[in-house]
């Protein structure tokens, strides 16, 4: 029971996250938020906050609304990381988010247009699958090589879809057997 | 053989990762969890339902949980004696879900789940097979609640109409249920690959099974990037590096397959297999955030 109410309380105290802490409240179980709080400011102190509460379950900070929320406004006021993760989440309905495509479309372009390397291999996805916006090989090419060579692993495994993709296109019959052991 | 093994083993590719229980869907994953502890659901174990089966069964008003009817849950008897009766699904009445896929399959599974031996199923296969079990009769159980028990749709449905609805209800819960009972957490390529030898080939080529796999490929590919970019903090691991060389490798001999011009695809299935190996024989991370990782802004990604 008392455990009950402490967790409300903690959470009660994270919906606020940097403000109520940073006017002196008691120190609770959460070194992610109070690192943020010690080490950053304004937006990227916020968005560390929010990082917190979407932290995993058996965290006391743990506070998935609020953090979707403040990282919703953070998205809104064009912050770039904030951007991408909102778009990234609405991608795959991940974080209490509905997958909503062209809401993704629409904050990643505006993520990579800040140089989120991130965002390049998801939007490259959108425009390679067609969600969100019309199926557009020649700019997912474009991203995926962006991310490729900006470091991103999966620009790798974008390529590889695309030049898969377009061999299909190419060469629309039926698909040969080459190989039985696999 | 090997366009069914081919199908799986890039739905496997994709998942050669530690998706944590802590995304998305914990209900079911802490039911996961509870359901791996030794002795919690032994082969062939029926857990009655109703108030007290630990399923959310006491606290949700939940008609077929509640009824007498429908003691069978966790059990293949769910769809014929549970859902089946409820929902008149008979001939001349197709599809009939419940008979054809869902019962089927359940029966199926719970054979492979039975005998390993025979089946190849691993433990981790086995509380996959378990868990999805009950996924896919909870979102049965729910559409009836919804939309039965309190009279919704308002417009009178025919009995065709009905069924055709629980069956598109039925095929749209599968890759959710799959892969929110971990199947992106079973050893690939081979486990999946036991999955799909259960299936008969000719349901697996329909058009709802095509669409429910590829789902579920999407599904593990999502939970794929959320272990490498989508939560912040976390980084690339050794690991993780290991299964996109396994993906590329993997769509590199679906690029081999595909090309007309290519006479064989031995070197890019020896590399699948290669890549395979060091996979599964890779340490894989224990999962959760790292707090301590912070925002790269030299490279702009989240990195150490």
């Amino acid at each position: 029971m008392v455990k009950g109410l402490i967790k409300i309380l903690i959470a009660l105290l994270c919906l606020d996250g940097a403000l109520v802490y940073s006017q002196g409240a008691p120190a609770i179980k959460c070194p992610c938020i109070n690192r943020a709080l010690q080490t950053l400011s304004g937006d990227d102190r916020q968005f560390e906050a929010a990082r917190c509460q979407l932290e995993s379950p058996a965290s006391d900070c743990h506070n998935p609304t609020a953090g979707i929320k403040t990282m919703t406004q953070l998205a809104d006021n064009n912050y770039p990381k904030a951007q991408y993760l909102i778009g990234h989440w609405s991608m795959s309905g991940k974080a209490e988010l509905k997958v909503n495509y062209k809401k993704a479309l629409s904050l990643l372009t505006k993520a990579a247009g800040q140089n989120i390397v991130a965002a390049y291999h998801d939007l490259g996805w959108l425009y390679e699958t067609g969600k969100g916006t019309r199926s557009d090989l020649d700019k997912a090419l474009a991203l995926s090589t962006k991310a490729e060579a900006a470091g991103d692993i999966r620009g790798k495994l974008g390529l590889k879809r695309i030049e898969l993709a377009r061999l299909k296109l190419q060469y629309p019959g039926p698909k040969k057997n080459k190989t039985d052991g696999l | 053989m090997s366009w069914r093994l081919l199908m799986f083993s890039t739905l496997g590719l994709a998942l050669c990762f530690e998706a944590t229980a802590q995304t998305g869907g914990a209900g079911l994953q802490d039911l996961c969890v509870q359901l791996s502890k030794p002795g919690a659901l032994a082969p062939g174990v029926n857990l009655t339902c109703g108030a007290g089966t630990g399923s959310g069964g006491a606290s949700s008003p939940n008609l077929l949980l509640a009824s007498k009817d429908c003691d069978f849950l966790f059990s293949c008897d769910y769809y014929q004696k549970c859902i089946g009766k409820l929902v008149d699904c008979a001939p001349p009445r197709t599809p009939n879900y419940f008979k054809d896929y869902g019962g089927k399959y359940c029966a199926k599974f719970k054979d492979s789940h039975d005998h390993p031996d025979v089946s190849g199923y691993s433990e981790s296969t086995k509380l996959w097979t378990r868990c999805t079990m009950i996924c896919l009769q909870r979102s049965l159980d729910k559409e009836y609640h919804c939309s039965d028990f309190i009279g919704h749709p308002p417009a009178p449905e025919s009995a065709n109409d009905k069924c055709l609805r629980y069956y598109n209800k039925a095929f749209n819960g599968h890759p959710s249920c799959y892969t929110d009972s971990g199947l992106c957490l079973l050893a690939p390529p081979t486990q999946q690959a036991y999955i799909a030898t259960t299936v008969d080939p000719e349901d697996l080529i329909t058009e709802d099974s095509r669409r429910q796999i590829l789902q579920a490929t999407e599904n593990c590919a999502f939970n794929y990037l959320d272990m490498a970019y989508n939560r912040p903090g976390a980084s690339m691991t050794t690991f993780q590096i290991l299964v996109v060389d396994l993906q590329v490798a993997a769509l590199n001999l679906q690029i081999c397959q595909h090309d007309p011009r290519r006479t064989d695809c031995k070197t890019e299935e020896a590399a699948v297999r290669i890549y395979d190996t060091r996979c599964q024989s890779a340490p894989r991370p224990t999962g959760g955030w790292d707090c301590n990782a912070d925002w790269n802004e030299g490279t702009n990604q989240f990195a150490p």
